[in-house]
């Protein structure tokens, strides 16, 4: 492509209201094709026009990154995957109910607290460990998975007050929640298990 | 008709815009992995039950061996240095792009995906596959700055495109599944409340904010507004610069209120590097804190600033 000498982009930068236009840049839009021999180019002489090879290489890509990027709308509305999404987060109607399997901590006086997701999961991405703890609880061996989160309470300081954990599923009404207290509405516990602090049980 | 779209998607182009933008995304993406290396590091595991590969990991039977995954992670972060600082760029910088489109599509395939590093990912595909390193870096050491040119405008582009496309999806996702019923501001609500319940219940931080506002509903009838018109209006933005400008700083309120209200945090758009193909990005050697090292780079104005950036490569 030949870069034609155009006019200068007449719109200040709305970062900069008062900002010249810039010498260095001619205009895109397509009716900008008066010649401005007035406005040197910062970047000295012209630029050599475009091969016809590397104009189609320039098409052929971004015609090809943009087919990617919207592939996703033609696949069925739940499928997700990475870096090719149709972005569903906030798209499916939500429900006020919402029922989650996770991790407790239950310390001496009874109160139960969710472990965080380092101890529950050994990772520190909060919606990674959600999947962990579901897997955990769900793939077939809660039990082993109860005495693996156990160890890492044991092992963590901040946790000594801890007695037991428990893997349970939960359900909440998320608006209630926060007008009239975190009670579930339901709670089942799938296992149980004792924590093997140092010296003790 | 052909030279009016030369224009649009290739239109004449500094090359330190390009240098610069590709020197910022570097600089992002170099930290960003710094930061997220403990947890991309968590995923050199062999649980092939756990395993649920999405995108190029599909094309793995099994999970790829810890060691190896590992030293995938680690060669990746240490090719994010050359990409940054723009050296060897026609050889490495594809590199750093492929194992970094693998890395995060391999910690994507545990059964959570995240959408955080989608613009990035593609950003820094672009960029490398793009003459980024003609000015600002490394390779122009000693060479003198290109003449501006369409090859230099339109990586720019098409990664505005990307963001475009990114918030032109989700909205496209909202009519799809829900129709015009998110604009009732109840299934923002729940889903901010959602939101903060799973984070406490999984033992993470939440937001108080988002917590006390959940109890109120008509915030949400507005913000459901705010979102839906910035995704479905995003297109414009690669027609005219200043909407371009003010589009970006729409959406970069909207991740502040997701961070305020979700703590859910998408830095890549809250510092704003996500919005730098719309932006004419080689101004900031003119400003401070910026403008003493790009003086020293050779990119910025030197005296009482009145003069034209030096046209000369760092």
């Amino acid at each position: 492509m030949a870069a034609p000498p155009t006019e200068p982009d007449a719109e200040p930068d709305a970062t900069e209201p008062d900002a010249e236009p810039d010498a260095s840049e001619r205009d895109a839009t397509p009716d900008a094709s008066v010649p401005d021999a007035a406005e040197p180019s910062a970047d000295g002489p012209a630029a050599a026009p475009l091969s016809p090879a590397y104009r189609a290489f320039v098409y052929a890509f971004s015609a090809l990154v943009l087919a990617l990027l919207f592939s996703p709308v033609l696949g069925h509305p739940d499928e997700d995957s990475f870096p090719l999404s149709h972005y569903p987060m906030f798209s499916h109607e939500r429900p006020r109910d919402f029922t989650l399997t996770q991790a407790l901590g239950v310390h001496a006086d009874g109160r139960r607290r969710a472990l965080p997701p380092m101890v529950s999961a050994g990772n520190r991405e909060v919606l990674q460990s959600m999947m962990t703890i579901h897997h955990g609880v769900h793939g077939g061996n809660a039990t082993a998975y109860c005495h693996e989160v156990a160890a890492r309470v044991a092992a963590s300081a901040d946790h000594a007050d801890v007695e037991a954990v428990e893997l349970a599923t939960s359900t909440w009404d998320v608006v209630a929640y926060f007008e009239t207290g975190p009670e579930p509405l339901e709670r089942h516990v799938h296992v149980r298990c004792g924590v093997p602090h140092e010296g003790g049980e | 008709m052909a030279s009016a779209l030369d224009r649009f998607w290739m239109p004449t182009t500094p090359a330190l815009r390009l240098g610069t933008v590709r020197a910022l995304v570097g600089a992002f993406a170099l930290v960003y992995l710094l930061i997220r290396a403990p947890h991309l590091f968590s995923y050199a595991l062999d649980d092939v039950d756990r395993f649920q590969p999405v995108g190029l990991a599909t094309l793995a039977p099994s999970p790829t061996l810890p060691l190896v995954y590992q030293g995938l992670v680690a060669l990746t972060l240490a090719l994010a240095v050359p990409f940054f600082l723009g050296w060897k760029h026609r050889v490495l910088a594809p590199l750093f792009a492929g194992l970094l489109l693998w890395v995060l599509t391999y910690s994507n395939s545990w059964g959570k995906i995240l959408h955080t590093d989608n613009a990035l990912t593609f950003h820094v595909l672009i960029l490398a596959l793009a003459p980024a390193a003609d000015a600002l870096s490394l390779d122009a050491r000693h060479r003198p700055t290109p003449p501006a040119s369409g090859r230099y405008g339109w990586p720019l582009k098409l990664m505005g495109a990307v963001v475009v496309a990114v918030y032109l999806l989700a909205g496209i996702a909202k009519l799809r599944n829900g129709g015009f019923e998110f604009l009732g501001g109840e299934t923002l609500r729940n889903f901010v409340a959602f939101g903060n319940v799973r984070k406490i219940e999984l033992g993470s931080h939440h937001s108080p904010l988002g917590a006390w506002l959940s109890g109120y509903p008509a915030p949400f009838v507005a913000l459901a507004g705010f979102s839906l018109l910035a995704e479905l209006v995003a297109p414009l933005a690669l027609f005219h610069r200043r909407f371009g400008v003010w589009w970006s700083v729409a959406i970069w309120g909207f991740h502040l209120g997701v961070l305020a209200l979700m703590a859910i945090g998408f830095f890549y758009q809250l510092t704003f590097v996500a919005f730098l193909p719309f932006l004419r990005a080689e101004r900031i050697w003119e400003r401070r804190p910026f403008r003493r090292l790009g003086q020293r780079l050779g990119v910025a104005p030197r005296g009482d600033g009145a003069a034209q950036p030096e046209p000369v490569a760092a």
